[in-house]
């Protein structure tokens, strides 16, 4: 029992955009496919929607893996959405780096309405990453300080 | 599927056939039998829990059967109507000992034993056939073993392989031994084209059909070494096909092998398969082998089936079973009686994106006769909750029967919500997605002045709508409503780990509480319509679009550029394929339109157009401004000018298939007033190239087809050099074979040998390289016909391009929506295009377009205003930097750049126009665009609740 | 916050000696753009009414705290001190301010405060710079590479910067310490009321740079400059390195520079920055730099020295259409006096510049070029 709760819970984020990769979590759902509880999802209509501060933010408030999921390229429901977002998501690999954040920590990937099997493999992949990647060590260390504390007055 | 089954005016009978028609048009009365579901469509939920616990698995029609499914089930994932259906012949409780198991395991006694077929009459003003077809079934002809051998598959069944959640989960295995095949052969035409086996007719969807399965293969299976596509001609005839075509030809592990196999034998040893073919580059018979072929089976209707309902709705069908067309160039869409209309490959073979554009052309037609009976849209008068004090929640926990239950503590779920800040009530229900339960949510919101709803339940791809238009009916806005996906996304998925299930779930419900807190109401616009329409172009196609249009009773308003209507039409003789009089189809056009009451402005040219989709005001040159409600693009397109290729425009004797159709028109072919005898035409001569236009002109080979056998009618000899004869439209394949027994000579050139006209001033002969026969052909002719291609109009599309906002593709010409799900709409809500505008095209495909746009026109203008979905974006203007970022990345054009006075500029979204994707909010540096539904603030409360544990 | 520290605050930062002349309003950058803005008023409230409902307000996060009402002001009062000290009551009592680029960069600065991975930030020091791990000289880079990896399609090459100063370094004959593991300084994390975070940064960075043994650290960015002479003293007590900005280390040496610059033949004018100027004092250094480039026609802005504008964003808050506009006239202030390039000293001026370059609110022929300092004295370098 104490190994158990020992055992390394990851905090895994997930974007999926409303028409394609939400899509093919529920249909990884209707097909019972299995993978592993460690995510939490949120939905956009579009994967162009996410910005970098919410990946940088997921990753300062302590995220072990952020998982950023859209439509294919050309099916995008926006038509081009998913090229901002992958606009974006160049800019994120390149601060990610420089941050020295594990590169398996971060994914952008497309995944249609029917992919209900490829969903369900790359979140059993993503988890199993994250769990060799270990606890993040980028979690901050508390919020917001308490009490403020008065500092001299300089010019 | 899922739009059809949930819109108000449309009732959808499952299980049902058509007994009997009688009446007229606009006054019919069908009668329907509807066979029994034995399960109430009003109580199943879908949960599933009959079918799990039915013993019987037996094959499953849809996987063709390659999986299994129950006696009790839902044929597949995204059926419509969610509900499940018992098949008698296989179920249990036929014989004398009761199994029951499934009306057990359904927690709403949803199953019924005694359902009966019950019989029905619905007065209807017209009918549309849209009964597709069934697929070429190979046991009949066994020369390649279909049926016997194992590892022998039609393309309908690879395709349910290459399927991510078909019966293989995507792999792609041999059926006799469960092996990834290394090599994979596809024969094509298997039951078509081909005067042995099926029908003469192309089927029209398989070459690319089997162009992209190869393409997929590799990405399923890494591991296969060769993919061969066995062919007679490549039809990629389609919008951006050829292209296709040519990437995959460019792959080196496919295989374009010209030929059919003779037949196909098996090793008995490894059940590989060996391929009897041709190698047509040496002439010499070779045995090819492959570990798995797949025969691109046609369309084939089931005749008998076909032949009944012809019968029953007094209609008439060809000797293969379809459903044949009053006429098939420009009434192609009409049945042979009046009021009853066709569409896809109800009449013939057809691809999607043509297919779906004909529907709404079948549906433009079908409403001329329903056009006095609008229905209205009823007033509701529902006083508004109040929702400006501090959030309270009340968030329904589902148990789904036991989908949900049978994984997750549902109790200890609402236990711990109970607990969440703004929540005021909590409680979970068997199925709250259930009518009672639906109506215990609105007392609840009375009762304890709710003012945000929380469901933790499927998902909210289905039931969200349901639940939004509960709350909304007892004055609570819609948009104020939150979804938990606790069952798809959870119970279902994570079923052998409960505890963590629990987790997740109790996570994703606190963050929707946070998000919920943060919600806010958002009120739909309504945009008034106009219901009046432009057309601009007055061809064929433009004036069809026209005539459908104001037989539904709308003003239209058709804008011609030249003085003469008709276009490319009027330079026409006889059309294809029943040669019916071009001067005569005119007339009849003009006649209609005249009889329409649309108003036509010749001379007049658009200059400009101002609003969106419901008010637009379209500028003219000479005609002033024309409000409309919506915008038909139908412009045609220019013609190829092969100026410099084949002496054209040089030597004496070469013309294009165009000035022959006018010789054609006047009667005797001649040049300098001395017989011709000997023609050849040179084909895709601006067509299929990269360097002009990339794709297929789709009409030119059935038009050659046409003129040759007209000139061999004149006693003229015809060759013709072509690379693949397309001759894939409505009797054109029968056309092409007739041509060849009338002594018309074809010979195949290779893109990267075309044909040399010999002769210095006067074309004297023509000469090419033919793979066939592995030598040079050469030819004493007086006369060589250019196919020439079709091409955008260079500077009327790039202004209209620039007035209207819609892009053009690669190609040059418009782009629509999306080729299968909009193929007549465009990104700008309220302009739809069709004809030759959208690409190239013949008349048939270009008229049906032409209904089409104006069906999709009509079901906007029907309505007295539009509701515009309230989740767009809006900008700060305190914030807004006027970087012009939105501007440049919206492909809806919603974002503005707006003079906000003092000499400033600010962007400003059309709420009309934005689309709600939130992209540009994620782009703008300043955070001056807030995406409304989806703002930062919903989005990072989550965040903070899931990984910081507080909404701080 | 405690009444008594807010009194001791406002009595420190003379706010009670305020005779509510309005000089601040009047010469308020922000003022001037967007009426709603009153410095004068602030005060007047923050003297009157609870602190706490003045923290509450969004105007907290206005001011550009670029310093030049402090500097009209016939009372001294220090309205910028009082602003740092305002955000941080707002920042515990949740009145965020609204941040650029969707906050990534106080998420990325919060990170630098609290992880304990290494970054892997160096990849800019190619073979061709020379640095070295002792030394007497150290070089704090500051965000210059994640600028360069958010900013990218700005067209803005932030690490010219860093790859100039070490190229300039060099010529001199100087190789600089770089600390691989170096911390954001934490300036827009304490102008930002983020107090917490800001003393980890401190902290860290300056037990860094004490462990090289570094006795001189240079910054080309002028708010790693006051925030590490000036603002470290304040939580980690007395440095035990000294700081130099860039310019004045090479004011000290130009005639050697001197000798080593080509011809660049351009027209420009200088921007000065609010930290480097008014904050720091050094208006003089950099303009002898510019004037030392040969070719280089110098135009000043009317605008100039104590009395500049500031380059219209602070610590990555509040940009909106007021920046612009600062931006806006900053860039056409340079045009008018017919300078083809406004060259400026600090990184965070070259990207808010960059950045109002965008869209159509200049006109193309109005646009002028926007270089750092030290990259063109690295181009003059080059051309010789």
């Amino acid at each position: 029992m104490a190994a158990e709760t020992k055992e390394f819970k990851p905090k895994i984020l997930v974007f999926a955009c409303n028409w394609c990769s939400y899509a093919g979590a529920d249909n990884a759902g209707v097909n019972r496919m299995q993978y592993p509880p460690d995510i939490r999802v949120i939905r956009t209509m579009c994967s162009g929607r996410v910005n970098p501060g919410h990946i940088l933010e997921a990753f300062r408030m302590g995220a072990d893996g952020v998982l950023w999921s859209g439509c294919h390229f050309g099916d995008c429901h926006y038509i081009f959405g998913n090229y901002e977002a992958e606009k974006n998501y160049k800019k994120l690999v390149a601060m990610l780096k420089l941050l020295g954040v594990d590169e398996r920590r971060f994914r952008l990937e497309w995944v249609s309405a029917a992919e209900g099997n490829k969903w369900a493999a790359l979140i059993k992949e993503f988890v199993a990453d994250i769990k060799a990647a270990g606890p993040s060590p980028h979690k901050m260390n508390g919020s917001r300080m308490s009490q403020p504390q008065p500092l001299p007055i300089v010019e | 599927m899922m739009d059809a089954g949930r819109h108000p005016l449309i009732d959808v009978f499952t299980l049902s056939e058509v007994i009997g028609l009688e009446g007229r048009p606009g006054n019919y009365q069908a009668t329907v039998r509807t066979a029994p579901r034995y399960v109430d469509l009003d109580l199943c939920t879908g949960c599933g829990q009959c079918s799990d616990a039915c013993p019987i698995a037996v094959p499953n029609e849809f996987d063709i059967g390659l999986g299994t499914r129950k006696a009790i089930y839902s044929p597949f994932p995204q059926a419509v109507p969610n509900a499940y259906t018992l098949d008698f012949d296989n179920c249990l409780n036929d014989v004398i000992l009761a199994c029951e198991r499934c009306r057990k395991a359904c927690d709403i006694n949803a199953i019924k034993y005694d359902d009966y077929p019950k019989e029905f009459t619905i007065p209807v003003g017209s009918v549309i056939v849209a009964t597709g077809t069934g697929v070429y079934t190979p046991y009949q002809k066994g020369d390649y073993g279909y049926g016997i051998y194992p590892n022998v598959m039609t393309g309908l069944e690879y395709e349910r392989m290459l399927n991510a959640s078909g019966p293989t989960n995507g792999k792609i295995i041999r059926p006799s031994d469960g092996r990834t095949p290394k090599k994979v052969a596809f024969i094509q035409c298997i039951g078509a084209r081909c005067a042995l086996e099926g029908g003469e007719y192309c089927s029209r969807f398989c070459c690319l059909n089997s162009a992209k399965c190869a393409l997929l293969t590799k990405d399923h299976e890494p591991d296969v070494d060769e993919v061969s596509i066995h062919y007679i001609d490549m039809r990629a005839f389609g919008k951006g096909y050829d292209e296709f075509y040519r990437r995959t030809q460019a792959e080196p592990w496919i295989k374009y092998v010209r030929g059919k196999p003779s037949k196909i034998l098996e090793d008995p040893e490894t059940r590989n398969l060996i391929l009897y073919t041709e190698d047509q580059a040496t002439g010499k018979p070779q045995k090819r082998d492959a570990d798995l072929v797949i025969l691109a089976s046609a369309g084939m209707p089931n005749r008998e089936v076909t032949t009944q309902l012809a019968k029953i709705l007094g209609i008439e069908t060809d000797e293969y079973g379809f459903f044949v067309s009053r006429q098939s160039s420009t009434q192609a869409l009409e049945a042979t009686r009046d009021g009853i209309y066709l569409c896809g490959c109800s009449r013939g073979p057809e691809d999607i994106p043509d297919s779906v554009a004909q529907a709404s052309g079948a549906a433009a037609l079908a409403a001329k006769h329903l056009a006095d009976h609008r229905i209205e849209r009823i007033k509701e008068d529902i006083p508004q909750v109040d929702t400006s004090g501090p959030p309270r929640i009340g968030v329904f926990v589902c148990n789904c029967g036991i989908n949900i239950a049978g994984v997750l503590d549902v109790k200890k779920l609402a236990e711990q919500a109970a607990k969440l800040p703004n929540v005021v009530w909590v409680q979970s229900d068997l199925f709250t997605c259930s009518d009672q339960a639906q109506r215990v949510i609105q007392e609840r919101i009375v009762e304890h002045k709710l003012n945000r709803i929380i469901a933790a339940a499927c998902t909210p791809r289905t039931h969200e709508p349901i639940f939004r238009e509960t709350i909304r009916l007892v004055g609570l806005n819609p948009y104020l409503f939150e979804m938990v996906n606790i069952r798809d996304q959870c119970s279902w998925v994570h079923a052998h780990e409960p505890e963590a299930a629990m987790e997740r779930a109790t996570d994703q419900i606190r963050m929707a509480v946070a998000r919920s807190a943060r919600l806010e109401p958002l009120e739909a616009k309504e945009l008034k319509v106009n219901p009046s329409a432009v057309v601009i172009g007055g061809g064929l196609a433009g004036m069809r679009a026209a005539t459908d249009l104001a037989l539904q009773g709308f003003p239209v308003t058709l804008i011609e550029k030249t003085e003469r209507l008709g276009g490319r039409s009027r330079e026409l003789n006889v059309t294809f394929p029943e040669e019916y009089d071009a001067e005569t189809l005119f007339n009849e056009a003009y006649e209609r339109l005249k009889q329409s009451g649309a108003r036509v402005l010749t001379g007049t040219e658009v200059i400009g157009v101002d609003g969106f989709v419901g008010g637009f005001t379209v500028k003219t040159d000479t005609n002033g401004d024309v409000k409309a409600g919506a915008i038909i693009m139908a412009i045609g397109s220019d013609i190829y000018n092969p100026v410099g290729e084949y002496g054209y425009g040089m030597t004496k004797g070469v013309i294009t298939n165009m000035q022959l159709e006018a010789q054609l028109k006047q009667g005797e072919v001649e040049l300098d007033g001395e017989s011709v005898k000997t023609a050849a035409f040179v084909q895709c001569v601006g067509s299929r190239d990269p360097e002009t236009n990339p794709g297929c002109s789709r009409y030119c080979c059935a038009t050659t087809v046409k003129q040759a056998l007209a000139l061999r009618k004149r006693g003229i000899n015809v060759i013709v050099f072509y690379r693949d004869m397309r001759t894939f439209s409505h009797h054109a394949e029968e056309s092409y074979r007739e041509a060849r027994r009338a002594g018309v000579v074809f010979v195949r050139y290779n893109d990267d040998r075309k044909p040399e006209i010999i002769g210095e001033n006067k074309v004297t002969g023509i000469r090419a390289y033919t793979e066939a026969i592995d030598d040079i052909v050469e030819a004493d002719v007086d006369l060589v016909v250019l196919a020439v291609g079709l091409s955008p109009y260079k500077e009327a599309y790039a202004k209209l391009k620039e007035i209207m906002k819609v892009p053009t593709g690669p190609d040059g010409f418009f782009m629509e929506r999306h080729p299968k799900l909009g193929p007549v709409e465009t990104n700008t809500e309220g302009i739809f295009v069709c004809g030759c505008a959208q690409g190239p095209k013949d008349l048939t495909d270009s008229v049906a377009q032409a209904s089409g746009a104006a069906g999709k026109a009509a079901t906007l203008l029907a309505n007295e205003t539009v509701l515009l979905d309230p989740t767009t974006c809006a900008v700060s203007f305190d914030l807004c930097r006027d970087c012009g970022t939105c501007v440049a990345i919206c492909d809806f054009h919603a974002p503005e750049r707006v003079a906000i006075g003092g000499g400033l500029f600010a962007a400003k979204i059309n709420e009309a126009l934005c689309k709600g994707c939130g992209t540009c909010a994620a782009m703008c540096p300043t955070g001056a665009i807030k995406a409304r539904h989806f703002t930062d603030n919903q989005i990072s409360s989550m965040m903070r609740v899931f990984l910081l544990g507080s909404e701080a | 916050m405690a009444e008594a520290t807010f009194q001791k605050t406002l009595s420190l930062t003379n706010a009670f000696r305020c005779l509510e002349c309005g000089k601040c309003t009047a010469v308020c950058p922000i003022s001037r753009y967007n009426g709603t803005y009153s410095p004068r008023r602030i005060v007047g409230r923050l003297i009157s009414e609870n602190p706490a409902n003045v923290a509450l307000d969004p105007n907290v996060w206005t001011c550009l705290t670029c310093g030049l009402c402090n500097a009209r002001c016939p009372s001294d009062v220090k309205y910028s001190a009082m602003t740092k000290v305002l955000r941080r009551e707002a920042f515990r009592l949740h009145n965020d301010p609204s941040c650029s680029h969707g906050g990534a960069l106080q998420a990325m600065m919060r990170i630098h405060a609290t992880s304990n991975q290494p970054q892997d930030r160096m990849g800019w020091v190619t073979g061709d710079l020379k640095i070295a791990e002792k030394g007497e000289w150290g070089y704090f880079v500051g965000c210059l590479p994640y600028f360069d990896a958010l900013f990218s399609d700005l067209e803005s090459n932030t690490l010219a910067i860093a790859k100039s100063v070490v190229k300039v370094l060099n010529v001199l004959g100087i190789e600089p310490v770089v600390m691989k593991d170096e911390r954001c300084c934490g300036h827009d994390l304490l102008w930002g009321g983020d107090i917490e975070n800001f003393k980890l940064l401190a902290e860290r960075n300056v037990k860094m740079i004490r462990a090289t043994g570094v006795k001189k650290v240079l910054t080309a960015c002028p708010e790693c400059y006051r925030t590490l002479a000036v603002d470290y003293p304040e939580v980690v007590g007395p440095l035990g390195f000294q700081m130099v900005y860039i310019t004045e280390l090479l004011a000290d040496v130009s005639a050697q520079l001197e000798k080593k610059l080509g011809e660049i033949k351009k027209t420009v004018s200088f921007q000065d920055p609010c930290r480097l100027g008014r904050h720091m004092g050094i208006y003089d250094s950099p303009r002898r730099m510019i004037n030392l480039i040969p070719g280089v026609q110098f135009n000043e802005m009317t605008k100039r020295g104590p009395g500049a504008i500031c380059c219209g964003t602070s610590a990555w808050q509040n940009c909106d259409a007021t920046s612009k506009r600062i931006q806006t006239d900053r860039l056409l202030g340079a045009y008018n006096v017919g300078a083809e390039m406004l060259v400026t000293s600090c990184p965070k001026c070259y990207v808010h510049f960059k950045c109002a370059l965008q869209g159509e609110s200049i006109p193309e022929d109005k646009k002028v070029e926007v270089k750092d300092l030290i990259v063109l004295l690295a181009e003059a370098l080059n051309s010789k």
